[in-house]
């Protein structure tokens, strides 16, 4: 057995068990404890990434199989470790000023970058569920997490419901095809639905798996839940839950649909074909009339999830590079949406679209990063957002679904219009109030790097998508 | 002997009345309770499926989903609790404000 | 002979009481309701040999999760009565809900009556078994699940603990 190539976990876990402890201490001195938090914090961030680093060209499986490590894996724990660095100054922002006490949700963020780790490493459909599930109970906790707030509470609760049918639905699925396949392993269950792939019990195992999958992703019909718990959600929660969960969502679709799930590769365009059209039509439109920042941005990701569907729908190793890149410049545009939210939201003292008057003149510096990320969100070039939606349509077009690509392209104009909205009332309506907003050094060292890039990502697409490609190759 | 077949058909019935109660119900609590009822016909398939093939996998699987079934009940009932706190009512269509 | 009939004792006794969770205005009836239900599948779990399990479905998760449940309820007196069934939604919505579980059911029923699978042998699942596979073959699963209680118990901290500074 290899317990080596879980090192990325170990550090993890590792980071959780000083942090916890540390608990134990009771601090009188605040300042102290959350100067020590955040070295620990950043300490762990570097550790987790060099043992990334060292982990990723090695491929091999642990624990009897259960556990696989391949580039694929480590592409996306670098997504979900970019992410967790930014949430994590992102929730300093967010609790700077906010008599809750913000203790626990570091805690409960590590546990559930952990369950992300091994969400992607499953080789085995027990462990995807454990691990979808240390997520799904961290995101309970984080998103209900403002216990005083009442739309917080709201949220929490019906991201709890959801998350619950949802995880029902999956392990049904699962113990669906136990029983057909007598194992849970991918291999075995691959072996099995390859013989017999007409079985149905396999086929509805299959499909209820990836049902509870798509909840993850935000697909529609399953998206219902988007929009409520990013509005309610406090801002670091709305924004992992934005770009790890989907990820994760993807990755374990990605994974169980190339690895376990082939005899259903011939439908695979028509399904997800359609179900991007759905999903990318009910975003962009549902997005036209929002007056709510973090509401408008569940809708955007809800059409985020559209285009990576197409994606999915074109398929074979062009179209999961393409998805793979896609997520990269999502995860970077959204985290940068979302650090300048957590700090307009405190600065403004509100979510609504109307408290961004005048944005431009009290900061400059966030209001001209906003304009970056949310012309990459929309795909406008030379940006990251626009290479990653090229790439995709792209993948489309030569797998023969003009069509969709068509209506891939009809969203971006309707997404232009509503990001340009948000852009009016920042530059051309009045602010409300004068005085300028400063930004701490970490948050604006922060916001410079991940615009930087967007840029880069947008301008040099080569190393970034040469990695991709490297990844996608694993999953065949 | 029983067929494996009525097990499994047992349990899909559970699972059904799990998800109706889902659709019928609106108090958080009894939600919380349907869930179970889901969780718990998995794991009769688990168990059955066991049986089907003479191996002990499908139930030490049915362990865990009682481990994922206990910690998710703590979980709802923290949340169930907090709203009970806030505005005294469970009942899922009186928490209503985020909507559009 | 007997097998066929414990066997359709519990399975009559699952449905009805299952039935019972979900139409039981009264939380608190719906989840004594819920342990009858448990009772029956820890029988049915006798019958598959699953000796080890049937006991924890009844210690465990009858016994200790259902029952920390019950009390919750009653210490912080949050169960309330749900309104009658037919007031609860408009028929229109009652329709569509209904068919989705009764269609569901149905195709289970008619894709599981004819289909050929193995006949059920007994893997004895008493506590040594059970223990050698557990920490040989699960034993990931086995160690992660530690942090799931964790996670619960950071809910219980973070959530449902009263604020003594606010």
């Amino acid at each position: 057995m290899n317990l080596l190539l879980l090192t990325p976990e170990w550090v993890v876990l590792g980071v959780l068990a000083l942090l916890t402890f540390f608990e134990l201490f009771q601090f009188k001195d605040e300042a102290f404890y959350k100067k020590v938090r955040n070295l620990l914090q950043l300490g762990g961030l570097l550790a987790a990434f060099a043992a990334l680093l060292c982990i990723e060209p090695k491929a091999g499986t642990a624990f009897g199989g259960t556990y696989i490590s391949d580039p694929f894996a480590a592409f996306f724990k670098f997504i979900f470790l970019l992410a967790a660095g930014a949430v994590i100054q992102m929730s300093r922002e967010f609790f700077d000023q906010r008599l809750e006490r913000s203790h626990e949700f570091f805690l409960v963020l590590w546990v559930v970058l952990a369950g992300f780790f091994l969400l992607v490493s499953a080789n085995d459909f027990l462990v995807l569920f454990l691990a979808l599930e240390t997520v799904t109970l961290g995101f309970y906790i984080l998103n209900a997490y403002l216990k005083n707030d009442p739309v917080v509470i709201e949220a929490g609760m019906k991201y709890f419901i959801l998350g619950s049918l949802a995880s029902a639905v999956l392990i049904f699925g699962i113990s669906l095809i136990y029983a057909a396949a007598g194992s849970t392993l991918f291999p075995d269950v691959r072996a099995s639905f390859v013989n017999d792939p007409q079985n149905p019990l396999l086929v509805t195992g299959a499909l209820m798996v990836l049902a509870g999958l798509f909840f993850k992703a935000g697909v529609f019909p399953f998206q219902l839940w988007i929009p409520d718990v990013y509005e309610g959600a406090p801002t670091p929660a709305a924004a992992f839950l934005s770009v790890a969960s989907k990820a994760a969502g993807f990755a374990a679709i990605l994974r169980v649909l190339y690895t376990v799930f082939l005899p259903l590769e011939d439908k695979r365009a028509l399904l997800f074909g359609t179900l991007a059209l759905l999903t990318l039509l009910y975003g962009a439109l549902g997005a036209l009339r929002q007056t709510q920042i973090k509401r408008l941005f569940g809708y955007s990701s809800i059409s985020h999830a559209g285009y990576l569907l197409i994606g999915v729908a074109a398929g074979r190793e062009v179209g999961v590079a393409a998805i793979l890149f896609y997520l990269s410049a999502y995860a970077l545009t959204t985290l940068t949406i979302f650090l300048v939210i957590a700090i307009a939201g405190r600065e403004l003292g509100s979510d609504r679209i109307d408290a961004y008057r005048g944005l431009g003149r009290r900061s400059p510096f966030l209001a001209g990063i906003f304009f970056l990320a949310l012309l990459s969100s929309a795909g406008v070039p030379p940006l990251a957002g626009f290479t990653g939606k090229f790439l995709v349509l792209l993948a489309a077009v030569r797998q023969g679904l003009t069509p969709l690509a068509l209506v891939g392209s009809l969203a971006v104009a309707i997404s232009l219009y509503y990001y340009l909205a948000i852009v009016r009332v920042m530059y051309f309506a009045p602010p409300s109030r004068e005085e300028p907003i400063t930004l701490c050094p970490a948050s604006k060292g922060m916001l410079l790097a991940l615009a930087a890039a967007l840029v880069a990502a947008g301008f040099f697409q080569g190393p970034l998508l040469g990695a991709a490609e490297h990844a996608a190759q694993y999953l065949f | 002997m029983i067929p494996a077949s009525h097990y499994l058909i047992l349990s899909a019935l559970l699972f059904c009345i799990g998800l109706l109660g889902i659709l019928i119900r609106r108090n958080i609590l009894s939600l919380l309770l349907s869930i179970e009822l889901m969780l718990n016909a998995a794991n009769l398939n688990l168990v059955a499926g066991a049986a089907m093939h003479g191996q002990l996998d499908g139930q030490l699987m049915a362990f865990f989903v009682m481990v994922i079934a206990a910690a998710e009940v703590t979980i709802g009932l923290a949340i169930a609790v907090l709203l009970f706190r806030r505005g005294g009512s469970l009942d899922t269509h009186d928490i209503q404000q985020l909507k559009g | 002979m007997t097998q066929k009939f414990l066997f359709y004792f519990f399975a009559v006794l699952c449905v009805t009481s299952a039935l019972g969770v979900i139409l039981h205005p009264k939380p608190t009836r719906a989840l004594l309701l819920l342990i009858v239900t448990m009772a029956g599948l820890s029988g049915l779990f006798t019958l598959l040999g699953a000796y080890f399990v049937a006991m924890a479905q009844l210690v465990v998760y009858a016994g200790a999760v259902l029952v920390i449940f019950l009390f919750v309820i009653m210490l912080q007196g949050i169960a309330a009565v749900e309104a009658p069934l037919h007031q609860r939604f408009r028929g229109i919505y009652l329709l569509p809900a209904g068919a989705l579980s009764l269609g569901l059911a149905a195709f289970f029923v008619l894709m599981l009556h004819k289909m050929p699978l193995p006949a059920l042998q007994m893997p004895l699942g008493t506590v040594e078994n059970i223990g050698k596979t557990l920490f040989r073959d699960y034993l990931l699963p086995f160690e992660w699940a530690s942090l799931l209680i964790l996670l619960g118990v950071f809910a219980a901290v973070s959530l449902a603990k009263k604020d003594d500074a606010a």
